[in-house]
C-alpha cells in the first residue's frame, strides 16, 4: 500500500471583511478517501475548481488538512517532523502542468535537474561530479541529449521542458510521482510522446503514478484505476474500463459525453443535423 | 545504468549566455533614444575616471587661480569660459563629474543592498516580520532626503561620506517596497512552488529562485534613480552642504555662478548642462533597460 | 461572392535572428455557412493566419511578401486603416483563447459590450435597429438593449441584471460567452475563433461549441476555428485545414480529411490523440518526423 488518503476534508476560511461581515468558509475537499497501490497508476479526473490542485498541495504538505489523514507507507504525512518530512519529500515528487512556469528561467538545465540532489544530499550523498553524471543519465533517460546540459529553459519546446520537469522529479529516485496535468499544455503529438515516456519510465523504474487530468482519453490511456472528483467530492471510483464503459454517476456520464472525439461520425451536432 | 562509464560531459558553454546578451542588445537597439542614453552614460563614466589626466588646467581644479583671466567668455582656449577666479570652467566641470557620478552610484548601491535585504525578508516571511519591517520603511519614506541630509550635515559636519549616508537612509525604503512586492509576486510562481515541493529551505528559495528573477526591475529602477541621485547630490552642493570647496562639484559650481547671472551666463550654463545631460542620459538608459528587461511594460 | 479568399499568403517576421518566412503561401477559401477548422501544432502559423485576416499583425516586425486576403471581394492587406477599423468588430468578429485577460477588470461587462455595440452602430446604425441620424440617446438605449439581447442569446441567464456585473463575477465559461457576444454584436459575416475553448473545462467547451454551431445555423456566417484539438474540429467543423510549419498540408471537407487523410502527417496527428476508445500502446507520437519525411 503506497498512498492512502483517508476521509480528507479541507475547508478554506476567507478572511473577515469589515466589522460585521463574518469570514466565509469554502469546502475544497469533502471527505475524500482514495487508496493508491504501489506500482499502479491512479487517475483523478475533475474540472477546474473541483479540488484536484488542493488535494496535491495537501499530499505535498504545502497546505494543511482540516480533518482526515494522508498516509504514505503507513506514515501520516501531516504528523511528521520537519526533518522526517524532508526525507519523505525525496520519495514523493511532482511534475507540474505548465512546463513554461515550473522551471526557473535563470537556471541551467543541469542546475534545475541537480537541485533535488543538492537539497537531499544527506540521502543521495553524491559528489558534484557524480551529480553531473546522474543529471546526464536522467536527461538520456527522458529522451534529451547531453548537449542540452548547460542550456536555459527558454531554449526548449514545451515537450522538452516537460521532459526536464520529469527528469527533475526522478532525480532522487522517488517511489510516487504526482503528475498534475503533465500534458494538458502540450500539443497532442507531443502529448503522445510524453505519455509514452511516462509509461516506459513506470515499467522501468516501478513507479507509482497519481495522475491528475481533465482529459478522460489521457486517463484511460495511462491509468489502471480512476476517481472522478466534483466540487470536492469523489463521485465515482474504480477500474478505468469499468468507469468508462459503464459509468454509474450522472456527472461522469456528462464528462464522457462532452469529450470531443476526433471521429466526425461521433459528433453530436452532425447526428442532430 | 551501464552507460555511466561512457558518459561524456560537455563543457559548460557560454554561448547561450552570450546569445541572451545579443538578444537583449537587439531589443535595446530598437529605440535610438536608449542608445543615446547609453552612449552619454558610458562617455560620462569614462570622462569621470580619466578626468584628472585629461583636463587642460589641473592646477585650477586643485584651487589655483588666475585673476588676470577672470570671466573670459567661451573661446578656443577655454571652451566653457572662465569664472570669477579666472579658473577654466571646462576643467572644473569635467573633474566635478567624479563627485556627482560616484556619490550618486554609492547612494544607489547602498540603497539596493539594504533595500533588497529588508524587502526580501519582509516579502518572503510575511506576518509580523513584514509588518515591523514595512512600518519602519514607511517611517523613513516620510523624511525628505534634503532635510535629513541638512540635519546630518549639521550634526556630523558636512562631507561627501556623511552626505552619501544621509541620502541613502532615505533612499533604501523605496527599494525595500519594490523588492517586497516582487518577492510576494514570485512566491506564487510555479517554479518556486516546485522548489518547495522538492524540500528546499528558505535561503535557497530566496537566493536561487526568487532574487535572480527580480534583478530586472531593480536594475531598471536603479538606472532611473541614478539621475535623481545625481540631482540630489547637486542640490546639496547648491545649498552648500556636502562637498567642500575647492573640490569642484556641479551643484557648488552652479551655486557660485548664481551671483554673476545674466552677464556671465557661461559660468552657470556649463555645470547646468552637465547636470541636465547626466540626468537625462540615465533616464533614457533606464527607459531602454525597462523595454529590454520588463516584459510587462514592453510593447 | 466568396466570403474570404486567402491566396498565396506569405508572411515574414523580423527578429534578432533576422527575417524568417513564417507563412509559406497559404491558400484558403471560406464560404458562408462553413465552419473551417484550422489545426496544427504550436508555431505552425495558424494563429498568425487568423490575425492576418483582421490585419492585426504589426508591420514591422511582420512583412507580407506575397499574396492577398480578399474579404467580400476587398483586399484586406491594401485597405486603409479606416476601412480596417470598420471591418473589425463590424464584419469580422474575433474571439481569443483566454477569457480572463480579454475583458478589462475595472469596467462593468455592460460598459464594455455596449461600447462595442456603439462602435458597430456608428458604422452601420441598422445593427442596432436604428435609422442613420438617430439621437445619441436613442443610440445609447438601443446599444444597451442590443447588448442585453446578445448576452441572452449566448446563454447568460438574467442578462438584463448580469450586464451590470464586473468580469470577476463571471466564471470562465461565462466570460467566454461574453466575448462571443461581443464578437457577434456587430452581426459579423465572418467569425475568427482562436482556441476559444482551450482554457475551458470540457463540459463548458461543449456548451460553447453548441453556441457557435447554432450561430452559424441561424445567421449563415462563416467561421474560422483555430485549434489544436482534433476532437473539436470533428465535432462542429464542416471543413478542415491541416497546417504544419507555415503550410497547409491538406484541406477539405472534415469527413474526407479525418476519415481518409491523404497526408501522412494528418494520419500521425490522428494517431496521437488518446480517446476513450484508444487502447494502451496504440498511441503514436510524431516524434522526430521531419517535414521532408512528411512531404
Amino acid at each position: 500500500m503506497s498512498l492512502e488518503i483517508v476521509n480528507v476534508t479541507k475547508i478554506f476560511q476567507t478572511p473577515r471583511r469589515g466589522m460585521l461581515a463574518g469570514g466565509q468558509s469554502f469546502t475544497a475537499l469533502d471527505d475524500v478517501s482514495l487508496t493508491i497501490a504501489k506500482g499502479a497508476s491512479f487517475g483523478l479526473v475533475g474540472e477546474s475548481g473541483s479540488g484536484k490542485t488542493t488535494l496535491t498541495r495537501c499530499i505535498l504538505r504545502l497546505d494543511t488538512l482540516t480533518s482526515g489523514a494522508i498516509r504514505f507507507d503507513g506514515k501520516d504525512i501531516h504528523a511528521l517532523s520537519a526533518a522526517e518530512m524532508r526525507r519523505l519529500r525525496a520519495q514523493v515528487q511532482i511534475v507540474f502542468q505548465d512546463p513554461y512556469a515550473s522551471l526557473n528561467p535563470r537556471m541551467t538545465i543541469h542546475d534545475i535537474v541537480a537541485e533535488p540532489l543538492v537539497i537531499h544530499r544527506d540521502v543521495m550523498a553524491l559528489s558534484s561530479r557524480q551529480r553531473t553524471e546522474r543529471v546526464v543519465e536522467l536527461l538520456l533517460q527522458v529522451g534529451l541529449e547531453t548537449e542540452h546540459l548547460f542550456r536555459y529553459p527558454h531554449e526548449f519546446s514545451g515537450g522538452q521542458r516537460q521532459r526536464i520537469g520529469i527528469a527533475r522529479a526522478l532525480a532522487v529516485r522517488p517511489e510516487l510521482l504526482i503528475l498534475d496535468e503533465p500534458t494538458s499544455a502540450l500539443d497532442v503529438s507531443v502529448q503522445a510522446d510524453v505519455l509514452n515516456l511516462l509509461h516506459r519510465l513506470q515499467q522501468e523504474l516501478g513507479l507509482t503514478y497519481f495522475f491528475i487530468s481533465h482529459d478522460l482519453g489521457v486517463i484511460r490511456y495511462i491509468c489502471d484505476d480512476v476517481a472522478v472528483i466534483y466540487r470536492g467530492k469523489i463521485v465515482e471510483q474504480g477500474p478505468v474500463a469499468e468507469i468508462f464503459d459503464s459509468p454509474q454517476n450522472e456527472y461522469t456520464r456528462m464528462l464522457l459525453d462532452a469529450m470531443p472525439d476526433p471521429d466526425p461520425d461521433r459528433s453530436p451536432f452532425r447526428r442532430a443535423g | 545504468m551501464t552507460a555511466e562509464t561512457q558518459i561524456v560531459i560537455p563543457a559548460r558553454n557560454r554561448s547561450a549566455r552570450m546569445e541572451n546578451w545579443g538578444r537583449a542588445y537587439y531589443r535595446f537597439r530598437q529605440s535610438w533614444l536608449s542608445v543615446i542614453g547609453l552612449t552619454i552614460v558610458v562617455a560620462l563614466v569614462v570622462i569621470a575616471i580619466l578626468a584628472p589626466y585629461i583636463v587642460p588646467h589641473p592646477e585650477h581644479v586643485a584651487g589655483g587661480t588666475n585673476t588676470a583671466a577672470r570671466f573670459l567668455p567661451p573661446s578656443a582656449d577655454a571652451w566653457f569660459g572662465t569664472n570669477e577666479l579666472g579658473q577654466d570652467i571646462f576643467s572644473l566641470v569635467v573633474v566635478g563629474s567624479q563627485v556627482s557620478l560616484f556619490s550618486g552610484l554609492a547612494v544607489v548601491f547602498i540603497a539596493i543592498v539594504v533595500g533588497t535585504a529588508v524587502g526580501a525578508v519582509a516579502g518572503y516571511f510575511g506576518g509580523w516580520t513584514d509588518e515591523i519591517l514595512m512600518r519602519i520603511t514607511d517611517l523613513l519614506l516620510t523624511i525628505p532626503s534634503l532635510i535629513l541630509a541638512m540635519a546630518v550635515a549639521a550634526a556630523l559636519g558636512s562631507g561627501v561620506f556623511n552626505m552619501i549616508v544621509a541620502i541613502s537612509i532615505t533612499w533604501w525604503p523605496a527599494y525595500a517596497r519594490l523588492v517586497r512586492g516582487e518577492v510576494i509576486g514570485k512566491k506564487e510562481e510555479q517554479f518556486v512552488v516546485a522548489a518547495h515541493a522538492l524540500g528546499a529551505g528558505w535561503a535557497r528559495i530566496l537566493g536561487r529562485h526568487i532574487l535572480p528573477n527580480i534583478v530586472s526591475p531593480i536594475v531598471v529602477k536603479a538606472s532611473l534613480d541614478m539621475g535623481f541621485a545625481i540631482l540630489t547630490v547637486a542640490s546639496l552642493g547648491f545649498v552648500g552642504i556636502g562637498v567642500k570647496p575647492p573640490t569642484p562639484e556641479w551643484g557648488t559650481l552652479l551655486s557660485g555662478a548664481r551671483s554673476y547671472m545674466p552677464d556671465y551666463w557661461w559660468t552657470a550654463v556649463a555645470p547646468g548642462m552637465a547636470i541636465f545631460l547626466a540626468v537625462l542620459a540615465f533616464n533614457l538608459l533606464g527607459d531602454g533597460l525597462r523595454d529590454v528587461l520588463d516584459p510587462k511594460a514592453r510593447r | 461572392m466568396t466570403l474570404l479568399d486567402i491566396r498565396n499568403l506569405k508572411l515574414a517576421m523580423r527578429s534578432y535572428e533576422g527575417e524568417t518566412e513564417i507563412l509559406h503561401g497559404i491558400d484558403l477559401k471560406i464560404e458562408r455557412g462553413e465552419i473551417w477548422g484550422m489545426v496544427g501544432e504550436t508555431g505552425s502559423g495558424k494563429s498568425l493566419t487568423g490575425l492576418s485576416i483582421s490585419r492585426l499583425i504589426p508591420t514591422p516586425p511582420g512583412r507580407y511578401l506575397a499574396g492577398s486576403i480578399e474579404f467580400q471581394g476587398k483586399d484586406v492587406l491594401t485597405a486603409s486603416d479606416r476601412d480596417m477599423r470598420a471591418l473589425r468588430g463590424r464584419h469580422i468578429g474575433m474571439i481569443f483563447q483566454d477569457p480572463t485577460t480579454n475583458l478589462n477588470p475595472v469596467f462593468r461587462v455592460g460598459t464594455q459590450i455596449v461600447d462595442v455595440a456603439l462602435h458597430a452602430g456608428h458604422s452601420d446604425p441598422s445593427v442596432l435597429g436604428l435609422e442613420p441620424g438617430a439621437s445619441r440617446k436613442a443610440f445609447r438605449r438601443a446599444a444597451r438593449q442590443t447588448a442585453i439581447d446578445m448576452l441572452d442569446k449566448v446563454g447568460i441567464p438574467d442578462a438584463a441584471q448580469r450586464i451590470d456585473d464586473y468580469p470577476h463575477q463571471f466564471s470562465g465559461g461565462m466570460r467566454q460567452r461574453v466575448l462571443i457576444a461581443m464578437a457577434m454584436i456587430g452581426k459579423p459575416d465572418l467569425l475568427i475563433a482562436d482556441e476559444p475553448t482551450t482554457a475551458l473545462d470540457v463540459s463548458v467547451q461543449a456548451q460553447i461549441l453548441r453556441l457557435i454551431h447554432d450561430l452559424v445555423a441561424e445567421r449563415n456566417i462563416g467561421v474560422l476555428l483555430i485549434t489544436h484539438n482534433l476532437g473539436v474540429v470533428a465535432q462542429i467543423c464542416t471543413h478542415v485545414a491541416v497546417m504544419y510549419r507555415g503550410r497547409i498540408l491538406e484541406a477539405g471537407p472534415v469527413r474526407d480529411v479525418l476519415k481518409n487523410p491523404s497526408h501522412s502527417y494528418t494520419q500521425a496527428l490522428l494517431d496521437s490523440v488518446p480517446t476513450v476508445h484508444t487502447k494502451r500502446g496504440e498511441l503514436r507520437g510524431i516524434g522526430g518526423l521531419s517535414p521532408e519525411a512528411l512531404a
